[in-house]
């Protein structure tokens, strides 16, 4: 194994233990120094890079549900609120929310949760995250189609508004978790993974 | 110096005492310490060892750490032993010294009759 095949694995193992990327640039820094410095091959120096990582202590964790949560809250609500909002306008009618919408939301939510759990420990990660989404949007149907009485009223233009704001919100949001995943260098901040970052 | 090849298990209970007591010199990144543990004759300590026990040593409050920018090469983690490691390793030095006397005095036998128990053998320094 080559140190670039070594540094690819190490990475790796460091992100199915749901590591940081600023810890893990970190990580890889420390490695770089070592190598620079000693002259060694990173499998000479640190041996096998599944073996280091356990060694280094972390606990694997089920990533982060708050976020995960919020934003398919958000996209959920995004979805719903464009299509009945352009409905709405359209037709010149109020966008009306139902207790069966707001369940239905919750549902997408809870869903997603689960199955982050399930894509971060199964060893076959799409089989029930594929079959919990079928269920989540049948059972969205049932709730929104069996009990859905009117909750709030609003005008199809202001829905359409909201939408927007939750657009922006959401974009946000999945910059910031995308920026936080990056492998940043703990000196320059330069991104460790880009084909410019120097190879020592 | 000549080199030996200490036995692994005797390592692995006292590099951290090792580690604590390089860094009381002074602050240090990590390739350093390795160079320090094998010039005082405690043979190579590989990288793959040496940083998984900073990190303890670390989380444990013994040892900070700080990036520093380098002038030519890399940028390099540099580490440096807190009060509470110099403490700690000030009474491990001293609880040592007793252990490798009872050590030595067991291992001799019925030659050594000058075996005399410290005060504070019973501290922790578990780390």
């Amino acid at each position: 194994m080559n140190d670039l095949q070594w540094r690819d694995r190490f990475v790796t193992e460091l992100r199915m233990m749901e590591v940081a990327g600023s810890r893990v640039g970190d990580e890889l820094k420390i490695v770089q120094d070592h190598l620079a410095e000693s002259g060694e091959t990173a499998e000479e120096a640190f041996g096998d890079p599944a073996e280091y990582v356990s060694n280094l202590g972390y606990i694997r964790t089920d990533g982060n549900w708050t976020s995960l949560a919020v934003i398919a809250l958000t996209a959920y609500l995004l979805t719903s609120l464009v299509t009945d909002g352009v409905v709405a306008s359209v037709q010149g009618k109020d966008v009306l929310i139902g207790g069966g919408d707001i369940i239905a939301a919750a549902m997408a939510a809870v869903a997603a949760c689960v199955i982050l759990v399930v894509a971060t420990r199964s060893r076959r990660p799409w089989l029930l995250p594929a079959g919990l989404c079928i269920a989540t949007i049948i059972g969205s149907i049932v709730v929104q189609s069996a009990w859905n009485p009117t909750m709030l009223t609003v005008d199809g233009p202001i829905a359409l508004v909201i939408a927007t704001a939750l657009l922006v919100f959401l974009i946000a949001v999945l910059v910031n978790h995308a920026g936080g995943n990056r492998i940043t260098d703990p000196v320059t901040g330069e991104d460790m993974m880009d084909r410019k970052y120097p190879r020592r | 110096m000549e080199t030996i090849t200490w036995p692994s298990d005797w390592l692995r209970g006292t590099l951290s005492y090792a580690v604590l007591g390089s860094l009381r010199f002074g602050p240090m990144h990590g390739y350093a310490i390795s160079t320090a543990l094998e010039g005082a004759g405690l043979g190579k300590v590989k990288g793959g060892t040496l940083y998984p026990l900073l990190t303890r040593l670390a989380q444990g409050g013994l040892v900070s750490s700080t990036w520093e920018p380098g002038s030519a090469g890399p940028g390099r983690k540099v580490f440096a032993i807190t009060s509470a490691g110099q403490l700690h390793a000030e009474q491990a030095e001293e609880l040592w010294r007793s252990f490798a006397s009872l050590i030595s005095a067991a291992i001799a036998g019925p030659a050594r009759t000058d075996i005399s128990y410290p005060q504070n053998s019973r501290s922790e320094l578990a780390i």
